[in-house]
């Protein structure tokens, strides 16, 4: 400890504060100048730590250094266990370990506490050497300074990448669920939560209709089991690290971002949240345009009275469709519908009546088909219906049912009075029955006028003849 | 690589290392090592930017997590030849069948103990062996315990540190699973957790324990670290409850038994009402998924569980290696080992819950918060199950944010 009271202890500082001032900013450079500051207080230092102040009060331990080597530091030392005279006047103070002795060095900046260092040493430090410790860490702060400072830069560059790139995505998302996505995985991805859950809500603002979870290594997943969605207001207990953010246009509420770090543990970035809250509301609007644009879209597909496909997009889904059937190696049906009689309606009860009969028989195909069937009013009273998978016998029952189904179901009229609608069908099977859309399409054509010659209220499968009558004739 | 040899781990690794730098030139090795405090923030830290380390040393509790993240390759079948020491070393590294890391060192909760004091105590193996002969042989010794400084003649009986963090739980659990308290049934339901009647008998002994021993506040918030330099450089007390690394190392290497101020020696946790439970651990050795050298990496983890590697590894830190190995071989040293090999394989270990990093984070700062209502002299009718209630719901409230768990499709 004599040695020490020759030392020039400001020198040593600032050697230290050198080793800071290097394009770095890991707990390397601190190591560095643990080791600087050791190797200056010519051995009557046995343990260097060094720590620097965060956001919530807490000393962070950057680097630890004894004779035998370096390390990262891992202690932390909240502020209200400290002497109070070193938080409060920023005093050196010293202490026993057991047979050690630590003297704790405050650094100062701008009269505000950034970090400390702690010096351990077999012997006791005196007042005088104490007393000049201050001119160490006026030589010090200055790295530790510059280190705090280009650590902030550093995040905020982050940060400020990580908002371009995940605006980026969001505008270059084609429809509403692929944007979710894209803003779930940024949250994970760039920002560096755990996990982004989105809960969609549908039109009503309250019921969840889906639910998707971007979570770190694993991509996106679609959530099964859909989780309730909490009171917004109310945040997450406080004890863990999670969030929910309202997504909202206007006064309506879309759906809700949940993003957390429960696995790892780590507190939610302030600033990665605030930028990923701002995001939201840029999302929100995204979101609604898409879901807007879907509308839109949907409506130009869709035939204004039915709501059943237009023409021009069965075609399209239709040649698709024949092409993977050709890759699957299985068959594809094509249901060609007629109703029977159906200007007899429009003469005697008139177009409105009318229209109200296509909707019915639109209404009970609905019921009938399954998901991935594809419907279209190709005109008139003319229907289509696509039916991947189909075979022979599953044709057969299908339009079975489509008879019987659509006449169940009259239209009711005032007085009591009911119209009982009669189909007649036609069925072909591609590859069998026409290996190209042309020929396919012609044969479920020719089987449907076959069932129309053979009394209607019938269904006929292409080359198999016409069956029986599955319903009685049409009646008023 | 997070280990107890602080900045000695690169120096001891570097060295144990040497044989596979000399039979695979073309590997190029960096060490880093990473303290076990912030060790899971830096490994997922770097795993989740896609820019890990080509191998990890991990808690063995930390699996759960990484392979459920998805993060982890699969340890091909060449790695491993011989068996580990205990089934749950093997169940702690898989996942829905497949292996995920290679367990490497193996270690177990007990009582560590100065075996000078034990004899100067008079204390017999009975009172060592259950709860209530455990608390009469403390009693004895804090009557004759110096209080107003450290007197390693004089020492207090049992170093507890109640801090806010995992380690408080990594401590007590034991005392806790030998009241009958079984943390992996409870968290499977809905029912209460910590405030679960099963936890009391736990909570009792460390109540008089903290009693018997004058615990303040000053002793409670003492860091881990700093307690074992109590224990083992300046005496304070006579049992610490912890790993025994340190007895390992005194045994392999006659400088660390030299140095050491006074004998020290395992024991088991004393049996409570459902017996006598030590609290399995250790480290397992894992490439990630994205690791660009994988046949490397494992070929590197392959020679860390060798016994080239683990006889100087051992040596040097103390650890156990987690298979059976030619460590394991020498009679003389595995009779020395018995009592700790004994809980190894007889140990309990914690449930694999992918969310258990948060799980325990929950549970240490709950335990610590009882514990220092305790040394309040808060009663533990009242205000331990107060804290108790309001650790589950926080417990409660995790369990059911973890929509993604068995969720996705």
């Amino acid at each position: 400890m004599k040695r020490l009271s020759k030392v020039d202890l400001g020198r040593i500082g600032t050697d230290a504060a050198l080793r800071l001032c290097v394009p770095d900013t890991s707990y390397r450079i601190f190591q560095a100048a643990g080791h600087a500051i050791l190797k200056g207080m010519a051995g009557a230092v046995e343990q260097v730590r060094i720590y620097l102040k965060n956001a919530e009060d807490v000393l962070c331990e950057e680097a630890l250094v004894d004779r035998q080597g370096g390390m990262e530091g891992s202690d932390l030392i909240p502020l209200y266990q400290l002497n109070q005279d070193l938080v409060g006047k920023h005093l050196v103070w010293q202490h026993t370990l057991g047979a050690q002795y630590e003297v704790l060095v405050p650094l100062v900046a701008q009269g505000e506490l950034v970090g400390l260092v702690a010096l351990v040493s077999f012997q006791s430090f005196p007042d005088p050497v104490l007393e000049r410790l201050s001119q160490f860490a006026q030589g010090l702060v200055v790295g530790v300074v510059l280190v705090l400072r280009s650590r902030e830069a550093e995040r905020s560059e982050s940060l400020l990448r990580a908002a371009t790139t995940t605006a980026r995505a969001l505008q270059s998302a084609s429809g509403a669920e692929a944007l979710l996505g894209n803003f779930a995985v940024m949250a994970v991805e760039e920002m560096g939560f755990d996990r982004a859950t989105f809960l969609v809500l549908a039109e009503d603002g309250a019921t969840v209709r889906k639910a998707i979870c971007a979570r770190a290594g694993s991509g996106l997943i679609e959530l099964s089991t859909i989780p309730e969605l909490p009171d917004l207001e109310k945040a997450v207990d406080d004890h863990l690290p999670g969030l929910w953010i309202p997504m909202r246009v206007g006064s309506r509420l879309l759906g809700a971002l949940f993003v957390d770090n429960l696995y790892s543990v780590e507190p939610l970035p302030d600033d990665a949240v605030q930028v990923l809250s701002d995001l939201s509301g840029q999302a929100a609007l995204a979101l609604e345009n898409s879901r807007l644009i879907e509308r839109l879209r949907e409506a130009a597909l869709r035939d204004d009275l039915t709501g059943l496909y237009r023409p021009n997009y069965f075609n399209e889904r239709a040649s698709e469709e024949l092409a993977n059937c050709l890759r699957r190696g299985d068959s594809t049906g094509l249901l060609m519908l007629d109703l029977d009689r159906f200007k007899e309606i429009n003469d005697t009860w008139g177009h409105p009546v009318g229209d109200q009969v296509l909707v019915r028989v639109a209404e009970r195909m609905r019921t009938c088909l399954r998901v991935g069937d594809i419907a279209c009013r190709k005109g008139g009273d003319e229907f289509i219906i696509l039916v991947p998978g189909l075979n022979a016998e599953r044709g057969r029952r299908l339009a079975e049912r489509l008879l019987e189904d659509v006449w169940s179901h009259p239209v009711e009229l005032s007085g009591g009075r009911a119209i009982r609608i009669s189909l007649s069908v036609g069925v072909a099977l591609f590859p069998d029955h026409g290996d190209n859309w042309m020929d396919f399409w012609q044969h479920a054509d020719d089987a449907l006028y076959q069932a129309k010659t053979a009394g209607r209220g019938r269904y006929s499968l292409w080359n198999e003849g016409v069956s029986d009558a599955i319903v009685p004739a049409v009646k008023g | 690589m997070p280990t107890q040899l602080g900045s000695l781990t690169s120096h001891v690794a570097s060295k144990a290392l040497r044989g596979f730098s000399r039979r695979n030139p073309q590997v190029e090795l960096e060490i880093r090592v990473v303290p076990w405090s912030i060790a899971w923030r830096e490994i997922l830290t770097a795993l989740k930017r896609g820019e890990p380390p080509d191998v990890l040393q991990v808690g063995t509790t930390w699996m759960g997590t990484l392979t459920h993240l998805g993060f982890l390759d699969e340890v091909p079948g060449w790695v491993e030849e011989r068996p580990c020491l205990a089934p749950w070393l093997d169940e702690a590294v898989q996942c829905k069948g497949a292996r995920h890391g290679v367990p490497w060192v193996a270690e177990c909760s007990g009582l560590i103990a100065r075996e000078d004091m034990l004899a100067s105590c008079h204390a017999q193996p009975e009172e060592l062996a259950s709860w209530d002969g455990f608390l009469a042989l403390c009693h004895r010794i804090a009557e004759g315990a110096r209080r107003d400084a450290i007197d390693p003649l004089r020492p207090l009986p049992v170093g507890i540190t109640c801090r806010p963090e995992p380690v408080t739980l990594h401590n007590l659990a034991s005392w806790l699973w030998a009241g009958g308290w079984d943390l992996g049934q409870l968290l499977n339901g809905s029912s209460p957790i910590l405030a679960h009647e099963s936890a009391r008998p736990g909570f009792e002994i460390l109540s008089s324990l903290l009693k018997v021993n004058r615990t303040d506040n000053d002793m409670g918030a003492i860091q881990p670290y700093r307690l074992s330099q109590d224990f083992y450089e300046e005496g304070r007390f006579v049992f610490l409850i912890g790993h025994s690394w340190r007895i390992v190392k005194g045994l392999l290497d006659p400088k660390t038994a030299k140095d050491q101020r006074w004998p020290i020696t395992y024991l088991p946790i004393p049996a409570g009402p459902a017996g006598s439970v030590q609290r399995g651990g250790g480290s397992a050795l894992v490439v990630p998924r994205r690791s660009q050298n994988s046949d490397a990496a494992w070929t590197l983890v392959r020679h860390m569980i060798s016994d080239e590697f683990m006889a100087e590894w051992t040596q040097a830190s103390g650890d156990l290696p987690a298979h059976e190995c030619a460590f394991w071989d020498d009679e003389e040293r595995r009779k020395a080992l018995a009592p700790l090999l004994a809980g190894i394989r007889s140990a309990r270990i914690y449930p694999a819950h992918p969310m258990w990093v948060t799980i325990e984070s929950i549970l240490g700062k709950g335990l610590s918060d009882i514990l220092w209502s305790i040394l309040a002299g808060e009663s533990i009718d009242a205000r331990t199950q107060e804290l108790a209630r309001s650790v589950d719901s926080e417990l409660h409230a995790l369990l059911k944010m973890g929509w993604d768990l068995e969720n996705g499709r």
